[in-house]
Formats: C-alpha cells, sequence, structure tokens
C-alpha cells in the first residue's frame, strides 16, 4: 500500500480525479440546464454515461499499473528475492494478486466516490447514492476480473507492456462480441462464427456487467441478468488458475 | 519406507518429515528452527540442469551431475569461473529454478518444500530488490515474508542496519543506493529472521575494501554463531580467508570439493626468514632438502614434520638466526587457475 501511494500513478489518479471535478464544475450551469429540460432517466442515463466515463479512465491507470506488477515482480534479480522466500509460489501469486486488486480498488472507489457525490450535488434530480454506489461497485468488479488476466499475460510475456496492450485487445475484443451477429453476417464462415462463439462464451462479458445497472439506474423494470457476472467470474477464476500452473513451472 | 539417498526421517509416501510436525501448536518458526541441527543444512545430489530455449533444442547444460553436501557450522565457498554454474545450483537450492534431476535437500527436507527456507537467508545476485521501498522497509517486508512479528522486525531491522553501517540512510529509498549501499542493505535483509543457512551471492560485489573486511567480519560471526554460510564469489583472496571448505565448479561439474588448508598445502615445504648468510653449505639431505635459499630467506622440504626440529638445531648450531618458520602454501588463487587449467584435477 505504502509503495503505490508513493508512485507516480498516484498523480495520475488525483489528477483525473481534479480533472474530472472541475469539468463538474465547469459544466455545472450547463448541466443544470439540461437537467431541466430531459425526463428523469434520461438524466439518469447521461449521468451514468459520465460515471462510466470517469470510471474508464481511472481503469485505464489500474490497468496499467496492475499489468508491471508481476513482470517487476519477476524480474532479473526482484524473483530470486521474493522466490527465496518461506511463501509456495501459489501464496506469493495470490497474496500479489489480491494486495494488488485491494490497493487498486481501494483507490478507484475513493475517487469514483468523491465524483459520484459531486455530481449527486449537481443534479440532485439525476441517478440516486444507491444507483451510483451500484454503478462503482461494477466498473471496480470489471477491473477485478481483468486483473487475473493481467496477471496471467505478465506471466506469459514476462513484460509490462505486452500484457497490457494484449489485455487491451481482449478487453476490446469481449466489447464487440456481444454484438457478433452484426458483423458475422459478412463473412458467412461457421468457422469464425464458432470462434467468436466461444470467444464470446470465454472472455470475460465487460459491457454486460456494466449493462447490469442498466436496468436500475435507468429505472426500467426489466430483470436483472446474472450470467455475465458469474461467466466473467469463471473466465477470471479460469485465467487465475492458468496464471499459478504458469508459474509454478517457470524458471526465473 | 525411507526414499533412497534421502536424508534420514524424510519418508516419501507421508512427504512428511516424521519428527514431531503435528504433535503442538508451536509456530512454524519455532517448529523448524527446533529441527534436528546435525542435519546437513544444504545437500545437493546428482543435480542436473540444462537451459533450453523457447524452441526447446539442445540448450545449455549448466550442471551435469553436481553432488555437495555443508556441514552444520561450516563457511562453505563456491568457486568457479564465469557460467561454471554456481548461481544455477543456488537457485536450484532454492527451488527457484528446477532441476532436470536430482534433488536438494535443506536441512533435511527437500527443497521443494517452501518452508524449509524459513531457516535460510538469501542475498541475490545483481539483486533488485521492489524500488520503492526504503533499506528499512525492505528489512520489513523481508521480516513479515518470514513470518516475524512487527517489534521483532522492528529490533532486528536496528541491529542490523547499525551492523552493515546504513542506520543513517534507512529511510532513503533503495533506488537512491550505491551499489555498495544496496549490498549492505541485502546482506542485512538476508540475515533478518536470524537464518541457520546464509546464502550469500557475490556478498561484496561493489563494496569498498573497508565494507569488504566487514563483510568478512559478520560472515565470521555467523560461524561463531553456529550458522552454516555459502560463499559464492570471484573474490579468491576473500574466500581463502573467511572458507573453511570450498568446492570448485566448472562447466557445471565440480572439479574438487575440500577443506581449504587441504587444497592449498603444497606437502611438508617449509619457508624460513631469518638470517642465513653464515650458512657455507646447504642442510644435510636425511633432515632436509634445500629449495631455494638466500641471505633471509630459505625453503626447504622435509620428509617429516619431527625433522624440522633437527633443521632448526642444525641452523643454529652454524650461527643462524631464525626469525619464522610457516609452512609453504598456494594461494586458494592458484589451485583455482591450476583446477581449471587441467580442465578436471584429482579429487
Amino acid at each position: 500500500m505504502q509503495s503505490v501511494l508513493r508512485s507516480r500513478i498516484m498523480y495520475a489518479y488525483i489528477v483525473t480525479l481534479l480533472l474530472g471535478l472541475a469539468l463538474l464544475y465547469f459544466a455545472d450551469p450547463v448541466l443544470k440546464e439540461i437537467s431541466l429540460a430531459l425526463d428523469a432517466n434520461t438524466l439518469t442515463a447521461k449521468s451514468r454515461d459520465l460515471i462510466s466515463s470517469f470510471a474508464s479512465a481511472l481503469v485505464f491507470f489500474a490497468v496499467f499499473v496492475m499489468s508491471r506488477r508481476i513482470p517487476a515482480m519477476i524480474g532479473p534479480g526482484t524473483a530470486g528475492y521474493f522466490l527465496s522466500k518461506p511463501l509456495s509460489r501459489t501464496r506469493l501469486l495470490t497474496y500479489t494478486l489480491l494486495s494488488s486488486m485491494i490497493v487498486n480498488a481501494s483507490i478507484i472507489g475513493l475517487c469514483m466516490a468523491i465524483f459520484g457525490a459531486a455530481l449527486l450535488i449537481i443534479l440532485p434530480a439525476g441517478p440516486s447514492g444507491a444507483d451510483i454506489a451500484l454503478q462503482i461497485s461494477l466498473e471496480i468488479l470489471v477491473l477485478m476480473i481483468y486483473a487475473p488476466i493481467l496477471f496471467f499475460l505478465g506471466l506469459l510475456t514476462r513484460s509490462g507492456s505486452y500484457a497490457f496492450m494484449i489485455c487491451f485487445t481482449i478487453w476490446l475484443v469481449a466489447w464487440v462480441l456481444p454484438g457478433r451477429e452484426g458483423f458475422l453476417m459478412f463473412f458467412n464462415s461457421d468457422i469464425l462464427s464458432a470462434l467468436a462463439d466461444a470467444l464470446y462464451y470465454v472472455l470475460p462479458k465487460s459491457s454486460k456487467i456494466v449493462e447490469f445497472a442498466y436496468p436500475r439506474v435507468s429505472g426500467l423494470q426489466a430483470g436483472l441478468d446474472w450470467m455475465p457476472i458469474w461467466s466473467s467470474a469463471l473466465s477470471a477464476l479460469g485465467a487465475y488458475g492458468l496464471g499459478i500452473i504458469r508459474f509454478r513451472r517457470m524458471d526465473l | 519406507m525411507q526414499m533412497l539417498g534421502a536424508p534420514n526421517g524424510y519418508n516419501r509416501t507421508s512427504r512428511k518429515y516424521s519428527l514431531t510436525f503435528f504433535e503442538a501448536p508451536r509456530s512454524r518458526v519455532t517448529y523448524y528452527k527446533s529441527m534436528t541441527s546435525s542435519v546437513a543444512p544444504l545437500r545437493a545430489d546428482s543435480i542436473s540442469k540444462t537451459y533450453r530455449g523457447v524452441l526447446g533444442g539442445k540448450g545449455i547444460q549448466a550442471l551435469k551431475g553436481v553432488s555437495l553436501e555443508l556441514k552444520p557450522g561450516e563457511i562453505f565457498g563456491l568457486l568457479g569461473p564465469n557460467g561454471a554454474g554456481k548461481t544455477t545450483l543456488v537457485k536450484v537450492a532454492l527451488d527457484i529454478l528446477s532441476a532436470d534431476s536430482g534433488q536438494c535437500w535443506l536441512f533435511g527436507l527437500p527443497a521443494k518444500n517452501a518452508r524449509t527456507r524459513l531457516r535460510v537467508g538469501y542475498l541475490p545476485e545483481n539483486h533488485r530488490f521492489p524500488p520503492r521501498l526504503t533499506g528499512r522497509g525492505l528489512l520489513q517486508l523481508t521480516g513479515r515474508l518470514h513470518g516475524m512479528a512487527d517489534d521483532q522486525i522492528n529490533r532486528r531491522a536496528d541491529e542490523l542496519l547499525e551492523r552493515v553501517g546504513m542506520s543513517r540512510w534507512a529511510g532513503t529509498r533503495i533506488t537512491k543506493y550505491s551499489k555498495g549501499m544496496a549490498q549492505r542493505v541485502g546482506i542485512a535483509q538476508a540475515l533478518i529472521h536470524d537464518p541457520d543457512l546464509v546464502i550469500l551471492d557475490e556478498p561484496t560485489d561493489g563494496i569498498d575494501p573497508v565494507g569488504r573486511a566487514e563483510v568478512g567480519e559478520i560472515i565470521r560471526e555467523l560461524k561463531s554463531a553456529g550458522k552454516t554460510a555459502l560463499l559464492n564469489s570471484h573474490a579468491l583472496a576473500e574466500i581463502e580467508q573467511i572458507c573453511d571448505r570450498v568446492a570448485i565448479l566448472h562447466k557445471g561439474e565440480v572439479l574438487r570439493v575440500g577443506d581449504v588448508s587441504e587444497m592449498t598445502a603444497i606437502g611438508l615445504q617449509y619457508v624460513l626468514t631469518g638470517s642465513f648468510g653464515v650458512l657455507t653449505s646447504d642442510p644435510p639431505p636425511e633432515v632436509a632438502v634445500a629449495l631455494e635459499k638466500s641471505d633471509e630467506r630459505l625453503v626447504v622440504r622435509v620428509s617429516s614434520e619431527d625433522k624440522l626440529d633437527q633443521l632448526t638445531d642444525w641452523l643454529r648450531s652454524r650461527g643462524a638466526s631464525i626469525r619464522s618458520l610457516t609452512q609453504r602454501k598456494h594461494t586458494l588463487e592458484e589451485v583455482f587457475m591450476e583446477m581449471i587449467d587441467k580442465g578436471k584435477g584429482p579429487g
């Protein structure tokens, strides 16, 4: 925790938070004017988009920080230090993953809570505190699901940059896969279709997880769809398992 | 079923040490400390290791059936040119690398068992400790990883930082340290949990001569405290002064293992200093054979140590005065170079 608080990435979090708050402050008159013209559901949806955009920036930094964690730990000169301690590799990886998740989730949660509180003050007619808390939790959940994937990629590539880039690619692919029928119709290929289906079920469903909050935040009465959360949690568990297997077999 | 070649007490079937593992609710540190002290702190049985690339291939064979055993309480030196396999052997012993064949044991337990490392302190070569930590932070982290209590860690960290001369810079980030300072803190972290076996890979690397002497002193203190130390170093003069036994590794094979004194001894040859200008003849052959002679130095070979008394009597009877008499020795560096040149010598 101390080392994260001392790191330069903390400046990125703080600057992003300040930028977000400044945006809300300067946009205050405009937002209030718009809020008068919009119905409650549309206003809530707009607020949700605002929170989501802010969360994306924070999650981006968190993913960046976490992608470097494992390559730094298994790098030359550092691996010997950690692996010579009386901890099994499974425990070492698990502790590192958990500490990284807790620290980054806490920082992001705090930043988003401050931003959410500011939004509540500016738009009292917008989403409720509970709605914002739900959305913040889901954004953090997405980060938690990607953390084991990042760690596995870090173990596989031994490079923070590669892990970050591949993870970003996975996130993009996972984002578009729910709408795969739309582009698969142009190819008319069974193999491609099967591949896209397989990827859809294997990769986390980050867009669907965030959408979990939509019915509630948008005031809709549609039933909550838990499947993307369970399925993504299984993907994360799978990545964690593969990470453990990989780490235990690695010569460092 | 006793495992073939396994240290006494290890049971392969149960994968547990047959002492009192679950007997009493003692802390894991206490349990491992309580295990018999007569067991070899480190034992390597026929370790082979080949580094292979991503695509496999022939690879580089770093260790070829290396077997070694450290005795409790000794300071053991691992010598060898670059690429001899010294660091690989240490890494296999600490389960940082896995051996292709053979097995390592720490205090009678398989080195794969992470808990055996509770009793081991390690200073890696070319270490790169977590960069955001301070010197004190590194010791605290290491202590926690070894399951120590905070007050114990702080007390021990103060002692060790003082001992390695780093108290003033304890609150400075490691990244700001010079190589020598980082090395001193590295040695301190290896000792934070009062280990029974200390493995130091190039401990004096980057340290100034005064610091080297201090490191030598710390290692001697470890020996006096009954600890075992394994030094992996190129500094042969230091190894010769500090170590009880050494192993010379070359191209992944152990060329020779033995006591430093035995390795460097050259039979019964003695060097005498004094005033020998009055001598008009060499000592009689039945007493000693003169190998070198000058006014102030005489080198002789005797057939047995008893002859030394006769030699000194003979010299005094001829009017020569003797200031010192020492056994002639090779330096460890000479022995090392000879072994490496030969590729494989006796032993």
